[in-house]
């Protein structure tokens, strides 16, 4: 732990920090990569900037077709089958009362399926980054490391990291993601601060934290919601990403 | 979906205050402009007319009307500027560094460090219980320097607001030839 060096910049609407076990010219050239993939999940799934492919989802009409990053689309084809693999806990579309927002076409374009429907790719995007991260730091060389994406977080290497947990408790974790998700009765819906469930529309909120550790951080974020929603700790769709959630 | 290799959980430890530090003032300053020879520093005083414009641009209060700016310099000519800055969250007071361009645009922010103001937590027996027996926690550095927090509500808020009254700060600040 002794030759780690740290990094962070605010993106995703969060501190991202980045630990690496590398130094000089090499460390240099991890970080630049890492946060340069970072930006590019921002700039293209952010839901606030009106350029974002998210962005211009939503303002577009029905049966539009947009022409994406690919690295949005691959996080809807993600967005999909955890949508139906967990009944529809797990959904990034506002709106739809069931029905499915999109349907991706190629690496490259998506079709809005109808004039009402939005997406929010809040609860899975920071997870995606973060993995995305940690493989550019992996092809410059770097042998040990984590991405922390305000609290979604990824290990790689020999050697565990201390992890808190915010509201208690340490964990140590010796690879793969961890990503933490609290709920509270009474506080604006708003992101993390309660969830609407995706069926209904109807506001679930739920005095709960739930963390989840999976091998990819982008199932430890997306998988917080389902585990929140259906207040099942050992939920199945855990067990095949090679997960496990603690509900505290 | 693929089962990849499995996460490792080896324990739980008790969790206290949290704090990072990222870089030093002059390692940011030597990061955002590699090629400058020198970073000096500039103290810029505003009026009230000049802090109502601040506030009118960056659309929030200007704060302060000293504003501390390190000029990125190469053999006299002006690559660029420098401001560090402090902000106050809700729970934590983060120090940032943003790097300007002479043109006005932003070309580098770096976090320099982040502290928790509160450092109590709670203890949830139950919560703690789910951990035992899964192996070792082992001889984990915990305390002050614990790098990573999962399921913070830490939010960048702050920061942006304030890298937009930097930037506003900056403008103003060139118009009125206070900066080269």
């Amino acid at each position: 732990m002794s030759a780690a060096v740290r990094r962070a910049q605010p993106w995703l609407g969060t501190l991202v920090s980045i630990e690496v076990d590398a130094v000089g010219a090499q460390a240099a050239r991890a970080f630049a990569g890492a946060f340069a993939a970072i930006a590019r999940v921002h700039a293209a799934m952010s839901l606030q900037d009106a350029h974002s492919d998210v962005a211009r989802f939503n303002a577009a009409s029905g049966g539009a077709s947009i022409e994406c990053d690919p690295w949005t689309v691959a996080v809807l084809r993600i967005a999909s089958g955890l949508r139906a693999a967990s009944a529809g806990l797990f959904d990034v579309s506002l709106g739809t009362a069931g029905r499915m927002a999109y349907g991706i076409v190629g690496a490259r374009h998506v079709i809005k399926l109808d004039d009402t429907t939005r997406i929010d790719l809040g609860g899975i995007a920071k997870g995606y980054a973060v993995d995305r991260a940690v493989a550019t730091l992996r092809r410059c060389g770097v042998r040990r490391g984590l991405v922390n994406a305000g609290g979604d977080l990824r290990a790689f290497g020999a050697g565990a990291w201390p992890i808190v947990v915010r509201g208690g408790n340490a964990l140590a974790l010796e690879r793969g993601a961890v990503a933490t998700s609290q709920y509270r009765r009474g506080r604006t819906p708003y992101r993390d601060d309660a969830l609407i469930a995706p069926s209904a529309g109807e506001l679930h909120a739920i005095d709960r934290a739930v963390t989840v550790a999976a091998p990819r951080c982008v199932f430890a974020d997306a998988l917080t919601k389902v585990v929140a929603l259906s207040g099942d700790a050992s939920h199945p769709l855990l067990r095949e990403v090679g997960g496990r959630a603690w509900l505290q | 979906m693929r089962v990849e290799v499995l996460p490792i959980v080896l324990g739980i430890l008790p969790a206290s205050a949290w704090a990072a530090d990222y870089l030093s003032a002059s390692e940011a300053e030597a990061l955002m402009f590699p090629l400058a020879d020198e970073f000096a520093p500039v103290n810029v005083s505003f009026d009230n007319a000049q802090l109502q414009e601040i506030g009118k641009r960056a659309g929030i209060t200007a704060r302060s009307a000293q504003w501390g700016v390190l000029v990125a310099r190469r053999a006299n000519a002006t690559l660029g500027y420098v401001v560090i800055d402090n902000v106050i969250g809700k729970f934590e007071l983060i120090t940032y560094a943003v790097a300007v361009e002479t043109d006005g645009a932003i070309r580098q922010i770096e976090i320099l460090s982040y502290r928790e103001s509160h450092g109590g937590e709670i203890r949830l027996p139950a919560w703690r219980r789910q951990f035992v027996g899964k192996t070792v926690a082992g001889p984990l550095r915990v305390g002050e320097d614990i790098a990573n927090l999962s399921g913070a509500t830490l939010s960048c808020n702050h920061v942006t607001d304030g890298v937009r009254r930097i930037v506003a700060v900056l403008q103003v600040a060139r118009e009125a030839g206070a900066l080269p």
